[in-house]
């Protein structure tokens, strides 16, 4: 009888155990060579504003911004023809806000740049847009 | 003696499954910190998108089940919040969600808001969930859309 009883209840003990140790493994996204240059572009960009509100503009075309037409986009997919074509006007953009001789303002050439990123991005993934106005001159 | 044995093992085997009744659920966080307080019910949630108006925000924090989550990268989710769904996405892109916790339950925190969602945007968050090309084509009219800016989600292990 005590022989029974204990086994009953370390079996019991035993089913509670078993269901409380299923645990959850997090299926996470891994971020894509197109996601990590995003990122970096974005944080370029940040500088550039910072630097062209204080008064110390860039000197420099970030040559890695041309990655954009070779980078992996998120599970392989392929480039649309919208994304190259809004790649092509960025690039040219960012290159204007190192024309020493523009007669327009730097200030508008950069957020010329920006408009570019959230025309693209309102076609083929909306999430960053809000992120990317910020980095918008007032 | 054999009786009061077997009553021993039943009582401690009630007190045991009750203490693993009252074991704390666990969370996994993400974003900005939150707290699992505080949080409003589900009539009131309800109540306060039915009042709000496009351009309106207001702060609200709540429990929901996950009825979808972005396929691509977690990068937004659909809440269960009764009649309707609310979209959620994350402040700043700055964080997304497992890709795997459709029927889980979680708490957000942020920004609440109504939105109309264009048929071309509609049809992209259609193509991240994995539905068909004719699923995707049947998108064909603006939707309003009960939609929240989370900077804190807990997820319910």
């Amino acid at each position: 009888m005590k022989f029974i009883s204990i086994a009953f209840f370390l079996f019991s003990c035993q089913n509670s155990d078993l269901s409380t140790t299923k645990k959850f493994i997090p299926d996470m996204y891994e971020e894509s060579e197109m996601t990590l240059l995003m990122r970096s572009i974005y944080e370029e960009n940040s500088k550039m504003k910072k630097g062209i509100i204080t008064g110390t503009p860039p000197n420099r075309f970030p040559s890695y911004f041309l990655n954009i037409f070779n980078s992996k986009l998120t599970n392989d997919k392929p480039y649309s023809e919208k994304f190259m074509t809004y790649s092509k006007v960025y690039i040219d953009n960012v290159r204007t806000l190192f024309d020493t001789v523009s007669s327009i303002s730097l200030k508008t050439r950069y957020n010329n740049s920006i408009n570019t990123c959230i025309a693209c991005h309102t076609s083929e993934c909306t999430g960053p847009i809000p992120s990317i106005k910020k980095l918008l001159i007032n | 003696m054999k009786k009061r044995i077997l009553l021993l093992s039943i009582v401690t085997l009630l007190v045991a499954c009750k203490t693993e009744h009252k074991k704390e659920l666990s969370y996994l966080s993400f974003g900005g910190e939150i707290s699992n307080k505080e949080l409003l019910s589900n009539d009131q949630v309800v109540e306060t998108y039915k009042n709000l108006k496009v351009g309106d925000t207001i702060n609200m924090k709540f429990s929901a089940n996950v009825n979808e989550v972005c396929q691509a990268k977690g990068c937004w989710m659909l809440l269960d919040i009764g009649a309707e769904e609310a979209m959620v996405k994350f402040k700043d892109y700055g964080f997304f969600m497992p890709k795997n916790i459709a029927d889980k339950e979680v708490i957000v925190n942020g920004k609440a808001f109504v939105s109309e969602v264009s048929i071309e945007e509609q049809r992209h968050y259609a193509e991240d969930a994995g539905k068909s090309d004719e699923e995707i084509a049947a998108i064909t009219q603006v939707k309003k859309t009960l939609s929240l800016e989370a900077d804190g989600v807990l997820l319910i292990e």
